[in-house]
């Protein structure tokens, strides 16, 4: 589901601008949990749309809407596309003034919303709808409980380990009490008219719940399979990943003040799979820069910037030797930066970057770092080797239809089903998850029983230096949550 | 040597001529130089001239400690200097006469020329001269240096890379606003020479084994062509006991970050020569410590390993010159002054082992006077 929101500040006036680009026609769109919308839409322009809103089209629908005062507003309110006009050339929003928005929505709608406009001040609102893309807020989590108090994830064990270590991960959620009901799926892929594709029920699974949690997978050996995690990223447009890395104490490195945040590009750049041999011994790849795949990887890296309370954000590019591609990059980085006043933005070449981390990785532990895929690839392995590797370290895609945590280690067929692997990796992801989805309190529980499990150094799984088995491991993070 | 892969087509393109005739002859051992070398380059009353292009940021004052040493170390070397700068239009003409005087002399010196990131101004002049005189191959060396703190230790690798092609072919379109395609090239020729420079290099210096860095298995073709290339290449080389393995780009930089000491020459494209080449100087202590010289066919350039214009440190006198001492010891063994290069740099090393002058970099105080001068004291 994809929503945009913007909040327009008219000296005392809030206007939250609420429209979507779902192919269905029709749908119902929840900031919140407060407040459901129904649109009509017709989205088959998507999705170029977004630059077209005028102010003047703005004016009409504050005039359309001005009746409506808060008190009238129900919990359900159909709104209505512009009778006759394309949805893509109609915005719609409503007005209420700050204290009555404050005191609606001010729980409902995320903080980093209100910090985005504070202080009140008026928006041109050309510009503000201009530099807004497809991509805003759309990952923000906004499932809802189900019958029994619980949300719904779909859970893909995946290959080798994956089974393992995704048990230990039940097994924790359940003694920490987390209101989690996982759904298993499999996503063993086969090829639809060429492509390779996950089955029906993932899909669904994944749509309807739009968060998944995901083991290590293999990908098939043989021709025409493209590799499972490119097929997941393309299927659910899974546009950013988010690699933090963080020194673990316990575990000795030569780095130990690594805190590293890398937000990576995800669809396109060196990624784009147009390849071609012009003559024999000739091949040509192509980088594909475009910049709504720029801005809206770039807004999420400010906003996730926000969101782990760090105010500074660093583009790594290659812009004086591409030009035009990173050039593109970075200039929709800096115009994303204009929204995010609070936020410092600067940028930095991939060499000194590379140059600088491996130095000193302190340097970079109070900034969110955001580039193309290619860069993003190399720097979120070398940041996870400054730490001790793929073992320790979590990783999330966000997308527009779903996001998804996973373990990015391999499947390890040597020791699978020996009850030697380590979870750590998938248990961190799963913990990256819990605060996606606004849970915040249990990820802290079990980050800590994590972490204290493995400072404590007492069973420890061979990869970190220890004898134990992954169940004595899984055991000794129970026990410790309760201490925490 | 000579078999190379062009010679299963019966038509032998114009590349494939060139290749038949070795690119990979310059070698920096000199042990190994055939001593017919030195002929070629500009010899006046008995001293070498060579090009020297300070460069922008830190670039006058490490190329000052060179001409310092040298001149102490009584090196019979004659600058033809160039104070090119990257930062203004205004330089092209000059630009253009350095770029002559390398054609005249073979052999230069050089500090990083600044670029820009704007879209409108000129393109990079450092690209433009490595590729402009098809000097391909890049040669970093990433060693520890005694006295010199680093993270890591014993770490001594060679890091080829080639220079010419790949990411930085320059090739790039806006093909609709706001989408752009940038061309990233791979061809055999030139991958094959790089591929046979680097083997040769192992060869020449007693090294054991040659990695391949690639991203085969996301750039099928391109990367693809690369490592196959390098691959029939090295099978040249078995006889000769070095070994090949191949290794994929990111799984790469986490080894270099936690296991370097595995790595022995490494060879690889553009980009991510430039990725490597920076995590492999921070490992040892950073871009101030590690030469580099980039060898074509007919010219030699040498500039520091790691390409920084080192700006923020411009006109501090903080600097370290190491790195461009090094490139100049390097060059020197290049035109076969065997005894100055090994005075220099024993000079040079002892000076960091004694520890008595250390720059900023390297946890001292000294400034890059103060480092020149204990390096000619050493002398």
């Amino acid at each position: 589901m994809h929503i945009l929101i913007a909040l327009l500040v008219y000296d005392d006036v809030f206007a939250p601008a609420i429209f979507s680009s779902h192919s269905d026609n029709n749908m119902s769109t929840s900031i919140g949990g407060a407040l459901t919308l129904t649109m009509m839409c017709d989205m088959k322009t998507a999705p170029f749309f977004y630059i077209r809103f005028t102010v003047h089209h703005a004016s009409e629908y504050r005039s359309t809407f001005l009746p409506f005062t808060v008190s009238r507003l129900p919990t359900y309110l159909p709104l209505y596309g512009y009778s006759g006009r394309k949805f893509n050339r109609t915005l719609l929003y409503l007005e209420m003034s700050p204290s009555t928005f404050n005191e609606r929505f001010s729980e409902d709608i995320p903080m980093s919303f209100l910090r985005l406009h504070a202080p009140f001040r008026t928006i041109n609102l050309t510009k503000l709808i201009g530099t807004r893309s497809l991509a805003t807020a759309s990952h923000s989590f906004n499932s809802k409980k189900n019958s029994q108090g619980n949300y719904t994830v779909t859970l893909i064990p995946g290959d080798g380990i994956g089974p393992e270590i995704s048990e230990s991960v039940k097994r924790i959620y359940h003694a920490a009490k987390v209101p989690i009901e996982w759904e298993e799926v499999t996503v063993v892929p086969y090829l639809k008219d060429g492509k390779t594709v996950i089955p029906d029920a993932a899909l669904k699974s994944v749509k309807k719940n739009t968060v998944a949690l995901k083991g290590p997978l293999a990908t098939p050996i043989g021709k025409g399979h493209v590799s499972l995690n490119l097929t997941l990223r393309r299927t659910f447009n899974l546009f950013a990943n988010v690699r933090p890395c963080k020194s673990i104490v316990g575990y000795k490195t030569v780095y130990d003040n690594v805190d590293t945040v890398l937000i990576r590009e995800n669809t396109e750049g060196e990624y784009s799979g147009i390849e071609h041999m012009v003559v024999d011994g000739v091949v040509q790849s192509i980088k594909l820069i475009t910049k709504i795949a720029s801005e809206r990887c770039a807004r999420y890296a400010f906003q996730h910037a926000r969101d782990i309370g760090r105010n500074h954000v660093t583009a790594v590019h290659k812009a004086n030797i591409m030009r035009m591609s990173d050039g593109l990059f970075l200039d929709a980085c800096s115009e994303v930066a204009k929204d995010f006043p609070d936020v410092k933005f600067d940028d930095v070449l991939l060499d000194r970057a590379c140059l600088h981390i491996v130095q000193d990785p302190s340097l970079y532990s109070n900034v969110v770092m955001v580039m193309p895929n290619l860069y993003g690839d190399i720097l979120s392995d070398m940041c996870a080797g400054l730490i001790g590797g793929l073992g320790l370290t979590p990783s999330g895609n966000i997308g527009r239809d779903a996001s998804i945590f996973e373990a990015v280690h391999g499947t390890a067929p040597d020791i699978a089903g020996k009850d030697l692997a380590n979870p750590t990796a998938l248990l961190l992801s799963s913990i990256m998850m819990l605060r996606h989805m606004r849970l915040n309190t249990y990820a802290d529980v079990i980050e800590s029983a994590v972490l204290k499990t493995i400072a404590e150094g007492k069973k420890l799984t061979r990869d970190l230096g220890g004898t134990a088995s992954n169940t004595d491991f899984t055991n000794q993070i129970i026990s410790n949550l309760g201490s925490v | 040597m000579l078999r190379t892969l062009f010679r299963k087509h019966v038509q032998v393109t114009a590349a494939g001529k060139e290749l038949a005739r070795n690119y990979s002859t310059p070698v920096l051992n000199s042990s190994t130089i055939p001593q017919v070398q030195t002929s070629d380059f500009t010899k006046y009353g008995g001293k070498y001239t060579v090009t020297l292009i300070p460069g922008d940021g830190i670039g006058q004052e490490t190329t000052s400690a060179v001409k310092t040493v040298f001149k102490a170390a009584n090196v019979p070397v004659e600058w033809e200097q160039f104070d090119v700068t990257g930062t203004s239009h205004e330089e092209d003409a000059l630009f253009k006469k350095s770029v002559e005087s390398l054609k005249r002399n073979n052999v230069a010196l050089k500090g990083i020329l600044y670029t820009p990131i704007t879209k409108l101004a000129h393109s990079s002049f450092n690209v433009s001269i490595r590729r402009n005189l098809d000097i391909y191959a890049s040669l970093v060396l990433i060693k520890n240096v005694k006295g010199c703190p680093s993270r890591h230790k014993d770490v001594d690798f060679a890091l080829i890379r080639e220079n010419t092609e790949g990411e930085y072919s320059g090739l790039e379109h806006q093909s609709y606003p706001g989408v752009v395609e940038s061309l990233k090239i791979v061809t055999r020729a030139k991958t094959e020479r790089i591929a046979r420079f680097a083997f040769d290099y192992a060869l020449k210096n007693g090294r054991k084994k040659v990695t391949c860095v690639h991203k085969a298995n996301i750039m099928k073709l391109g990367d693809g062509l690369f490592l196959n290339t390098c691959r029939e290449v090295a099978k040249d080389y078995e006889s000769s006991g070095i070994k090949f393995e191949d290794m994929i780009v990111d799984n790469c930089s986490m080894q270099l970050v936690s296991k370097p000491q595995q790595f022995d020459v490494m060879v690889m494209p553009n980009l991510y020569g430039n990725i490597v080449s920076n995590v492999g100087a921070a490992l040892v202590g950073g871009a101030g410590i590690i030469p580099g010289c980039n060898i074509g066919r007919d010219y030699a350039l040498f500039e520091p390993g790691c390409r920084h214009v080192g700006k923020d440190i411009q006109g501090h006198n903080k600097a370290n010159p190491t790195a461009m001492i090094l490139s100049g010891v390097m060059m020197l063994r290049h035109l076969g002054l065997e005894d100055h290069a090994i005075r220099i740099s024993n000079a040079l090393y002892k000076t960091i082992e004694m520890g008595s002058a250390r720059t900023l970099d390297m946890g001292g105080t000294a400034t890059t006077t103060d480092f020149t001068l204990a390096v000619v004291s050493n002398l």
